[in-house]
């Protein structure tokens, strides 16, 4: 029954996204073409409108993955299309883990369509990518710790989401302004969650001498760079790993939460 | 073994009751009419059957289990509001209810869509709500289910389509399975109705066989439903 669930939530979320996809790799191989065309300033021109369409799309793509998984999930849970989702002979559970599924894989699509867009309209070679990646995050950055970076924003969108259900589940238990509630549930759980990420660094802080240096005094400033990037990568590996955690948490809550039964309007 | 049973069941809206310590059973191959005037518990009690909702206290039991996959395996249930997808097709419509409900018998479904000549491959959106709710009743009568829930299939229809929808009812329901009609508008079903459950302030007034229950009261369902439910 899972397979069959999630087809249906993948189908709902590629039917736009896929437009999405494809206008952003579009955009994307506009500009590196005007942007090759030569310096004559109509190609400049163009080139900067390609730009800006290609930033554009993806951003929507985000923001549509984002709204679009909220929108399924309401819709699914508690709007009208409620009343066939939870007659099909189907565990609450299991329904919840369609949809976190289908959040996975629509945000790490997106991401790979995203890197694609990018590496497209701005990379002009291997060296030049290393150098983009240099200047971005470590100077002596390895494919994996880049990895990790583009991994923990997609982390932090499959959160941010994942709390959006969190909050619909708890704010459609109100019997009146259910979306209010929803969105104060929401932000709660967000608020908690980024509480964490904070008592990590405090402990950091308190077992961690270099942590300390960089992040609380002035010293951080002429330590050498790679000692400053040495405390960043704990930094970043453990709030990728932070992020992992709470997003298996707050999914066994709200599978758990989801099981106890809905009270649809 | 009884088909559906509320045992003690009641159901609160924050301070609200709703539904008051219902207990009654359902056996298998009866229709019977749920009625009640509007804004009684009728829907409440429906959807507290359908898993929609969860009761504050009690019990439901579906074939002697609660209420779960096994109970909805077995349970066809048209809701009172249109619930299917809109951005797909009949076709695709079709194609969901036979993945999902093992009992769905998806050529009966296109024989009857063709008696009211629908385009299969038009999406829901683009229907109207009529037509849409003639699509979701020839969807759930044709599974071959132990219970059909039918909340308030009358409502709203002209006397036409109330004609269709009774006919469709009754030529397509499963052989030896029951039938639960919610409706306030018991004069349209009444020659139907098996036995009949009277419904008032969350409460269950009155349960019993319609013919039983003419003699008692000498008169038709109709005459005392209003007779009980007089304002």
């Amino acid at each position: 029954m899972l397979k069959k669930l999630l087809k249906y939530d993948l189908i709902y979320m590629y039917k736009c996204l896929i437009i999405f996809y494809v206008l952003s790799i579009v955009c994307a191989i506009c500009t590196r073409i005007f942007s090759n065309a030569g310096e004559a300033l109509i190609f400049v021109i163009i080139t900067k409108i390609c730009n800006g369409a290609t930033i554009a799309m993806m951003i929507n793509i985000l923001i549509n993955n984002v709204l679009r998984m909220w929108a399924r999930f309401s819709s699914n849970l508690y709007g009208d299309e409620s009343y066939l989702t939870h007659t099909l002979p189907v565990n609450k559970s299991t329904l919840y883990t369609s949809k976190f599924l289908a959040l996975v894989t629509t945000i790490l699509s997106s991401g790979v369509v995203i890197i694609i867009t990018l590496l497209i309209a701005y990379v002009d070679s291997l060296k030049h990518l290393k150098s983009i990646i240099n200047q971005f995050v470590f100077t002596d950055a390895k494919v994996i710790d880049v990895l990790w970076v583009i991994c923990i924003m997609l982390f932090q969108f499959i959160h941010i989401i994942q709390l959006g259900y969190t909050g619909n589940i708890l704010g459609n238990r109100h019997l009146n302004l259910r979306l209010i509630w929803s969105l104060v549930y929401g932000f709660i759980g967000y608020i908690i969650t980024q509480l964490v990420i904070l008592i990590y660094i405090a402990i950091l802080y308190m077992v961690n001498d270099n942590v300390r240096e960089v992040l609380f005094t002035s010293k951080g400033m002429t330590m050498p760079l790679p000692e400053v990037e040495e405390v960043l990568k704990v930094l970043v590996y453990g709030v990728g790993v932070i992020y992992i955690v709470i997003i298996a948490v707050v999914y066994i809550i709200n599978r758990k939460l989801l099981s106890k039964g809905v009270n649809v309007d | 073994m009884e088909l559906l049973e509320f045992v003690g069941v009641s159901k609160n809206y924050g301070k609200k009751e709703v539904l008051k310590n219902i207990n009654f059973t359902i056996a298998p191959g009866k229709i019977i009419g749920l009625l009640g005037k509007n804004g009684t518990g009728k829907s409440t009690l429906i959807k507290l059957i359908n898993d929609l909702l969860t009761p504050t206290s009690g019990e439901i039991l579906v074939n002697g289990k609660g209420v779960g996959v096994e109970s909805k395996k077995i349970i066809a249930y048209l809701p009172e509001r249109t619930y299917l997808d809109k951005s797909m097709t009949v076709d695709k419509t079709i194609e969901f209810f036979e993945s999902f409900y093992e009992d769905f018998d998806s050529e009966k479904a296109r024989k009857l869509l063709a008696d009211l000549e629908l385009d299969t491959s038009e999406k829901l959106a683009k229907m109207s709500k009529g037509m849409q709710e003639k699509v979701q009743l020839v969807l759930v009568m044709s599974r071959k289910a132990s219970l059909y829930i039918l909340d308030e299939p009358l409502g709203g229809v002209d006397p036409a389509t109330r004609d269709y929808i009774l006919d469709t009812i009754l030529t397509n329901f499963n052989e030896g399975a029951s039938v639960i009609i919610s409706t306030h508008l018991v004069s349209d079903i009444e020659r139907i109705l098996d036995e009949v459950i009277f419904i008032d302030k969350g409460k269950i007034v009155l349960k019993s066989d319609t013919d039983e229950l003419r003699n008692k009261e000498n008169g038709s369902i109709d005459e005392i439903f209003r007779r009980m439910f007089k304002c």
